[in-house]
């Protein structure tokens, strides 16, 4: 038996169940990634990452863990990392962007959930993610009606903290998001039974800080007309970044960005000449869901930036660091998670569209794909808008609805390979 | 490259993969890591991707050079396909 089975075991994990979806993997890997040509050396490092996935992770938080520390798992984007990390705990973000987990989720969600939601209550559930069974708490979030209920029926079986984010960013509205921030403060000091000081919360913001950087290095080299890596690599990426070791993850990926850097001065692009620039905006695409990028790229187009937690929402704004009072450090940390990330759960979310024909711009792209997971009412709805506002500024624009499952994959294939066509 | 069989290097753990990648990629072998083929029935999740085949004896060197212990050398025809479209 190896290790990862003994660990898997004494997780309580129904590890029968889990292997199969292990099968799955290294397949849908090398039909994704392996077969892409004049993929950067430096992608080894996630190779080894996403190939042992519920293996090498999980041990380290273990190990955290049996020296005393703390795991906290999160579901979103607006939950500070910098609070976790500051209390010598360690944040992970649980995956949730597999069909294998929603039959899981269905028997106790309605199936008209998105499937992110549904994959997540599935992994727990069904006891066949490590992640899930690791975390001495969970910390969910009130972006979205279906997360709420969902957060209920998962207390049932897991500890949960939620954090009820505005839905407007008047004045009042960060005050509230900063009040929230103070209570998750609290309860992660309870939980570890650490302080968190200025000192240790300044640190922490430095730490996530430079993983943001570094994923923004690594957008704008996307940027240039030499595209030096894939959509699907960048992807990669970033879902990786959601749970890997952040200081790990920096240095990784500066090295892959120096060895782009080189691509891009020797001008050496991983796709063809007249490859399509599409941008992709919507919904988030948790690992492993690879399926709209592998079809993009498959098909004429190459995805040069992604408007998505998974993407530009995660890493494009910084936490200001000057703060040096505890105070001030968490409305710096409200100004940043409440005011730079432009989620559909706002009204009105402006901003977001300002931000999309901002980066079709810098981006220099072909065409936006809205990208929606099925039943995510709120970025369907803002769809309209997306579409609208695309149409004004002259870039042509598709809307996609999607789930985790391959059954639409003919159909978007089509679909998107004639948008990439029209755009000459 | 033989663009029709992919060969493979399958060692005990991932901090053995990451050394023996980091010893051939130092004296120029094409490599990558990638998880471990199901076929293959290896306990490791990940393995050793070489894109010569010529250098397998060069690997097999190294590795001893380097107290690296290999499981095995393995090879099997390239089943990617980019245009399959079944995830996970």
């Amino acid at each position: 038996m190896s290790q990862n089975h003994i660990m898997w075991e004494k997780l309580g994990m129904d590890v029968e169940t889990h292997d199969l979806l292990c099968e799955a993997l290294p397949q849908a890997f090398g039909d994704v990634y392996l077969s892409q040509e004049n993929r950067p050396e430096n992608m080894a490092y996630y190779n080894m990452v996403v190939g042992d996935i519920h293996g090498i992770r999980p041990a380290e938080l273990i190990k955290h863990q049996e020296a005393g520390g703390k795991i906290i798992g999160t579901f979103c984007i607006h939950v500070p990392d910098e609070v976790v990390f500051a209390a010598d705990a360690i944040p992970t973000g649980l995956c949730s962007g597999s069909q294998f987990w929603v039959p899981g989720g269905e028997k106790y969600l309605p199936t008209a959930t998105c499937p992110l939601i549904k994959a997540s209550l599935g992994a727990r559930f069904d006891r066949t993610c490590p992640f899930f069974r690791i975390c001495d708490l969970f910390v969910g979030e009130t972006t979205c009606d279906g997360k709420k209920k969902a957060w209920e029926i998962l207390n049932e079986d897991a500890e949960m903290y939620i954090m009820d984010i505005p839905q407007m960013k008047r004045p009042e509205d960060f005050k509230k998001w900063e009040d929230e921030i103070h209570g998750y403060i609290k309860r992660i000091e309870e939980l570890t039974g650490n302080t968190i000081t200025a000192e240790k919360l300044r640190d922490a913001i430095v730490l996530v800080n430079n993983k943001r950087k570094a994923l923004k290095r690594l957008n704008a080299l996307r940027e240039h007309e030499a595209i030096p890596i894939s959509g699907r690599d960048a992807l990669l990426i970033h879902q990786i970044a959601f749970y890997d070791d952040p200081a790990r993850f920096v240095e990784m990926t500066n090295k892959l960005c120096d060895e782009l850097d080189q691509r891009v001065a020797d001008g050496v692009s991983v796709f063809p000449e007249g490859t399509k620039r599409i941008l992709l905006t919507g919904t988030p695409l948790s690992i492993p869901n690879w399926k709209v990028h592998q079809i993009i790229e498959t098909n004429g187009g190459a995805v040069v930036c992604e408007e998505m937690c998974t993407g530009i929402r995660y890493c494009e704004a910084l936490v200001d660091e000057t703060g040096t009072d505890l105070d001030t450090m968490v409305e710096n940390l409200a100004e940043r998670y409440l005011g730079h990330i432009n989620c559909a759960c706002f009204t009105p979310n402006d901003a977001r569209i300002d931000d999309i024909i901002e980066l079709a711009k810098r981006y220099k792209v072909d065409g936006v794909i809205d990208l929606n997971l099925k039943f995510c009412n709120i970025y369907d709805t803002e769809g309209y808008f997306v579409e609208k506002a695309m149409r004004e500024a002259g870039i042509p624009c598709i809307g996609i609805e999607t789930d985790y499952t391959d059954e639409d994959a003919e159909q978007l294939k089509t679909r998107i390979g004639a948008f990439i066509e029209m755009l000459g | 490259m033989d663009q029709q069989t992919i060969y493979y290097v399958f060692l005990p753990d991932t901090s053995a993969v990451m050394a023996l990648y980091e010893v051939l990629r130092g004296v120029g072998i094409a490599c990558t890591i990638a998880p471990t083929p199901r076929e293959a029935d290896h306990c490791c999740g990940v393995c050793i991707i070489y894109e010569n085949h010529t250098d397998k004896g060069k690997i097999h060197e190294l590795a001893e050079a380097h107290n690296i212990s290999i499981d095995a050398f393995w090879s099997q025809s390239d089943r990617n396909d980019p245009q399959r479209y079944k995830f996970c």
